[in-house]
């Protein structure tokens, strides 16, 4: 039950955040849209540094965990540090730089911390669900629809870049560490199929959906003004994307956390029952 | 009149709340054959505690060593009972 409240957190976040949409005048929407992108940051973080705190040092998942938060938290610091218009020195000449490196390092991180935790299996030493077959179809989909979404915008962010638009260095990092994620959505996939029925099963579900809500967030930036010439409408479901992306991230973090923490709770509980006995 | 679980019925059920039950039984099937040379059917009573050392790895990756040592001794005490 508790796991299933989880789920319908970004959901919820989602319909808030249409309701406001709806509600605020459209002239306020910047100043909606950037607190919904910071707090949705925040809470990513808060999310993937509750699960790697719940482990100790030295346990395999902490590091993926770990990797995951400083990467939302990075992003969050280059947005109150270093983006035009709205960081602390965001007006500086060399904050495009120093924002490029501030992205490069939390993606980088953050594709590494997917790779720890899309490896799971390996090290755990149990079999991923499906048949060798499905598994490298599973792989194929993953591979092409990771290109497909992020492959475009790795294109235009450097010609971008090429042309001296120095800011789009941050969107060429993101998008080359995203295509590397996405790929990695069909491990993620096969580990949340094989634990499904399990309190871990949740963790690697809500993660991939984490994942899959970055991929429609890229598809956005990449597609979205071919598809509608309404820049508002593009940037709303740009934005739900993000959220989605965030709040799943969140969520899955305190399933992870949750799930660690039933161990104890079985095992409290099995003294309980021996004390009673 | 009930039938009464075997040993490998008894990891696999405290298992399943984390693995799922079908990875709770094929981790069960898996490790048996590994670490004791024998399918799940097969194990006694005594082959509970050599099951759980060799699936110790497995759930530390999963759980952390804390909770892993938590689950084990948790099952342990269950099946001695």
């Amino acid at each position: 039950m508790k796991y299933r409240l989880l789920v319908a957190v970004p959901f919820f976040t989602l319909a808030a955040f249409w309701l406001a949409l709806a509600v605020i005048p459209a002239s306020q929407h910047p100043a909606l849209y950037g607190s919904e992108i910071e707090l949705a940051k925040l809470a990513a973080f808060v999310g993937c540094a509750a699960a790697a705190l719940r482990f100790q040092r030295g346990d395999y998942l902490r590091t993926g965990w770990l990797l995951q938060a400083q990467c939302y938290l990075l992003i969050l610091l280059n947005d109150v540090l270093f983006r035009a218009g709205m960081g602390l020195f965001g007006d500086a000449s060399w904050a495009p730089m120093a924002g490029g490196a501030t992205v490069l390092v939390a993606n980088a991180g953050q594709l590494v911390g997917t790779v720890w935790i899309a490896r799971v299996w390996r090290v755990a030493g149990f079999d991923l669900a499906g048949s060798p077959t499905v598994r490298r179809a599973v792989v194929a989909g993953a591979v092409t629809i990771a290109l497909v979404s992020a492959g475009w915008l790795v294109v235009t962010s450097a010609r971008a870049f090429a042309h001296g638009q120095t800011t789009a260095l941050v969107d060429l990092f993101s998008a080359v560490a995203d295509i590397g994620s996405f790929a990695l959505i069909a491990p993620l996939v096969l580990t949340a199929v094989a634990l499904r029925g399990g309190s871990l099963g949740w963790t690697w579900g809500l993660f991939t959906a984490s994942l899959f809500g970055w991929l429609l967030f890229d598809a956005t930036l990449s597609f979205g003004s071919l598809v509608a010439s309404n820049a508002d409408a593009v940037k709303r479901v740009e934005e739900s994307a993000r959220l989605l992306a965030c709040t799943f991230g969140l969520v899955a973090g305190l399933a992870q956390r949750m799930a660690v923490r039933g161990a104890v709770t079985a095992e409290y509980a099995g003294r309980q029952a021996e004390t009673a006995a | 009149m009930t039938k009464s679980k075997t040993p490998a019925e008894v990891v696999a059920q405290g298992l399943s709340s984390y693995l799922g039950p079908h990875m709770a039984k094929s981790a069960v099937k898996t490790f048996a054959t590994k670490a004791l040379g024998r399918p799940p059917e097969m194990l006694v009573h005594a082959d509970i505690e050599p099951l759980l050392r060799a699936l110790r790895p497995m759930l530390r990756t999963l759980l952390g060593a804390n909770e892993a040592d938590n689950v084990i001794a948790h099952l342990t005490k269950e099946a001695a009972a």
